[in-house]
């Protein structure tokens, strides 16, 4: 089943949930970047490895589609939440991720770097788009498998 | 002279005016129909015996592009909050949040807002600034007493833009403390600074500043520094300087534009930075900066003299992605000292204390 929208794939706390809702966010509310990562996408089959998820991502050149795992794949990543969480929050670079084999790109020369370009595209939606602070603070949230709340019970703000 | 004696000398009522008149919240006009892009922050610096603090809250009606930022269906841009919280103890560390609009309380015409559980209000002559991390390990709660006069620029025109404008005082006292990894840092006394700006502009615009503010470490000293450069966005143009001065309250001397020579020495090399948002990082992961290692300025004019030096120590980038392009804006928060001699109007002038200046767009 692909998904391609927020309303075609629930906040069930798994990464394929983020990622889908994600690509949702960016292209409502930063559609160039979408446009731009759907373009650099076109043809690729990109697998995702996130800790036992296997995810698929797809572009018809004009949406991104995130789908079942397929075996056909030019380029897979295979990382955990763990990773991604210390990435985002500034713990560890992309650098030290890979030289840690905290994350790992397999594929072509030209799939690889094409897969580089995209996912640069990716976070270049993500900081413009206002939506995706709470969505990963969900992401994190459900990864620490406690309530989004502090101590006062209010919705701390997310950090990105 | 220590600090309470020297605010009393201070002219409490027209401070108190001067912040009523001119320290209130503008808000976006987007969010009722009018042109987008507007951006306006409320910006605290208060150093304390053991950590510097740096509190801004800011509101822009648009994160998108230029070109793409979609406005709500109603035609009407949204505000977008977010806090940033730095503190420096060694080295800079913070965050930057983001607000859902349900958190988010701005009082416009007054000096008052709510960012869920961080908050300012100017009340009864303070500032009371309440601001906390997401993750609630760092918490700060201060008051923050104006003790000098305010100085509201308006309509500052640079580039092919619409004009800026700020709201700066430069010297507040501090009552209250800081809550840091379970260790309470007390600020009772220490002093601060806060400016106000607002106006139209994209983040990536051919524009640049140095915006830097300095305290003597003794209370007592009645001089304030507040040192202003615009320029294009390479800093081979520059469109407007100024070191901005107050005695005892009241500001004093202004040099300006062809009264001053400004130049830098050496570039500043680090082998960490704290950079926020830190998602940001991986956008931007560079470590290599043009922060000057020190950036002098000379006054001149009328019989008045000024010499000044400021010297880097640590850094923070507080990373902005550009409205109009993909690449970033990078506003460097770097903390170091101020040294400041000169005679103003016959009267010796003389500062040696801390201070934060901004390097914008490097």
């Amino acid at each position: 089943m692909d998904a391609r929208s927020s309303s075609s794939s629930d906040a069930d706390g798994s990464f394929r949930s983020f990622l889908a809702r994600s690509l949702d966010a960016i292209a409502r509310e930063a559609p160039r970047l979408h446009g731009a990562l759907a373009r650099r996408l076109r043809g690729a089959r990109v697998r995702l490895c996130v800790d036992d998820e296997r995810v698929a991502v797809a572009s018809d050149g004009s949406v991104v589609r995130v789908g079942d795992d397929r075996a056909d794949a030019t380029v897979e990543l295979r990382t955990d939440s763990a990773t991604l969480l210390d990435l985002t929050s500034g713990a560890i670079g992309f650098l030290d991720a890979a030289l840690e084999d905290r994350m790992v790109v397999v594929g072509g020369v030209d799939e690889v770097v094409g897969f580089y370009d995209a996912l640069v595209l990716y976070l270049q939606g993500a900081v413009r788009s206002a939506s995706l602070a709470w969505l990963l603070d969900e992401f994190r949230t459900s990864r620490r498998g406690s309530a989004p709340q502090n101590e006062d019970g209010q919705w701390p703000g997310a950090s990105m | 002279m220590d600090a309470t004696r020297f605010s009393a000398e201070a002219p409490a009522p027209a401070i108190e005016w001067g912040i009523r008149q001119g320290d209130w919240l503008r808000r976006a006009p987007g969010r009722v129909g009018g042109p987008g892009r507007h951006k306006e922050w409320l910006h605290f610096c208060v150093y304390g015996a053991t950590v510097d603090v740096l509190i801004n809250f800011s509101v822009v009606d648009e994160i998108a592009a230029a070109d793409e930022a979609p406005p709500g269906p109603d035609g009407r841009y949204l505000e977008h909050a977010r806090l940033t919280l730095l503190v420096r103890e060694r080295a800079w560390h913070g965050e930057v949040q983001s607000f859902a609009a349900r958190d988010v309380e701005i009082h416009g015409g007054e000096c008052a807002l709510r960012f869920g559980p961080s908050s300012v209000r100017y009340a009864d002559g303070r500032y009371l600034v309440e601001a906390r991390s997401s993750d609630g390990r760092i918490a700060a709660g201060v008051a923050l007493r104006p003790v000098a006069m305010p100085s509201i620029v308006n309509n500052v025109q640079y580039g092919d833009g619409p004009p800026i404008n700020w709201l700066v005082v430069p010297r507040l006292t501090t009552t209250g403390s800081i809550r840091i990894d379970g260790t309470t840092h007390d600020l009772d006394g220490a002093l601060a600074y806060h400016d106000h700006n607002w106006g139209h502009f994209g983040w990536g615009r051919d524009f640049a500043w140095e915006w830097g503010y300095g305290l003597p470490d003794d209370p007592g000293n009645p001089w304030s520094l507040v040192f202003v450069r615009l320029s294009d966005r390479a800093h081979t143009r520059c469109m407007m300087q100024g070191v901005f001065l107050w005695h005892a309250g009241r500001e004093q001397r202004v040099f300006r534009d062809r009264e001053l020579h400004v130049a830098q020495r050496g570039l500043r090399r680090f082998s960490r930075l704290c950079k926020v948002p830190a998602v940001m990082g991986l956008i931007h992961p560079d470590l290599a900066t043009d922060i000057p290692e020190e950036l002098s300025f000379d006054g001149q004019g009328e019989g008045d003299l000024l010499h000044g030096t400021f010297t880097t120590a640590e850094a923070a980038q507080v990373i902005l992605p550009n409205d109009q392009d993909l690449g970033v804006t990078v506003i460097n928060e770097v903390s170091g000292r101020l040294a400041v001699t000169g005679r103003i109007r016959g009267e010796e002038l003389r500062i040696d204390g801390r201070a934060v200046f901004e390097f914008l767009g490097r």
